[in-house]
């Protein structure tokens, strides 16, 4: 290959870039879909009857939904296309697997929120794995719903090798 | 699922009910739908394998959703997730029993429990390791 491989002081300049803000309106097929993929079927995501007399007073999203709104996972469409997690930021080497991942709930989020995501490249480091060189990608995204309460904040680290 | 878990009754040590998965790759091609990440490491055996592994892996954001499950089938209708954190130590291979694990390490104030969870394959390898906070419904309230 001819292509200049893009080196650690390369990536460091990209620090502080943030993707496009992600929106998504949870409507009830997309949690649906989300718990049948899980096998999760507590009566708290989908049973408004049965959610009514909890301290909730109707149904919520479950909180780890949150792990398909953010970064990563909405950035890949084309076939062969990596995931990456902050779409304006090049991947210096060609493979990816999810390192490490925090998310921070503040407040319950219900079918019909509008969730807005951004996603914003915080760190780059260079480790040596198993796998050789691997570039480490720290990203930091927070979600709010429609009435501008923030609802999530994740920390995503994303090993590039 | 609809159990009523109290902090008072929850004891630093103790072993939270495990869950069992059991992925197939028809699973994993739902999570692609549901989540939209369609890596094909996740459902391609010769991308799989151009990308050195040895076949398709489970998605790693699929064994955190089964830990934050774990979670909230533990905690009940009562209780709430408020952080969850988690490493992706290793991969995890389709058509196996995968278990997903949680203890109690610490109570806290104002209803908080800290604990460790984790995902396991049938050999005792952990291959996610995580940490969560929850706050539990007291029986005072």
């Amino acid at each position: 290959m001819s292509k200049k491989l893009l080196t650690l002081e390369d990536m460091q300049g990209y620090i502080g870039t943030s993707a496009p803000p992600h929106v998504m309106r949870l409507e009830f097929e997309v949690v649906r879909r989300y718990v049948e993929a899980v096998q999760d079927l507590n009566p708290l995501w989908m049973d408004e009857e049965f959610a009514k007399n909890t301290r909730y007073g109707g149904t919520i999203v479950p909180p780890h939904i949150f792990s398909t709104l953010m970064s990563i996972t909405h950035c890949s469409h084309e076939s062969g296309a990596i995931p990456v997690p902050v779409p304006n930021v090049p991947l210096p080497r060609d493979n990816v697997l999810e390192g490490e991942e925090t998310w921070e709930y503040f407040a319950p989020t219900r079918i019909g929120d509008i969730i807005t995501s951004t996603c914003t490249l915080t760190d780059v480091k260079v480790r040596e794995g198993r796998l050789g060189e691997m570039f480490i990608l720290v990203c930091t995204g927070e979600s709010v719903n429609q009435r501008g309460e923030l609802v999530c904040r994740s920390v995503n680290t994303i090993v590039n090798y | 699922m609809a159990q009523h878990v109290f902090y008072e009754d929850v004891t630093e040590g103790q072993e939270i009910p495990p869950l069992t998965k059991h992925c197939t790759r028809r699973q994993l091609v739902m999570w692609a739908g549901a989540s939209g990440d369609y890596y094909e490491i996740h459902y391609d055996t010769a991308f799989a394998r151009k990308n050195k592994l040895d076949d398709v892996v489970v998605h790693g954001r699929l064994k955190a959703s089964f830990l934050g499950q774990l979670l909230t089938d533990w905690i009940g209708p009562d209780g709430a997730v408020k952080k969850m954190s988690c490493r992706y130590k290793g991969t995890d291979p389709t058509d196996e029993d995968m278990l997903i694990r949680g203890m109690v390490t610490a109570k806290k104030e104002n209803g908080l429990v800290d604990l460790d969870i984790w995902t396991e394959r049938p050999d005792g390898t952990i291959t996610t390791q995580g940490a969560a906070t929850v706050a539990l419904p007291s029986r005072a309230a």
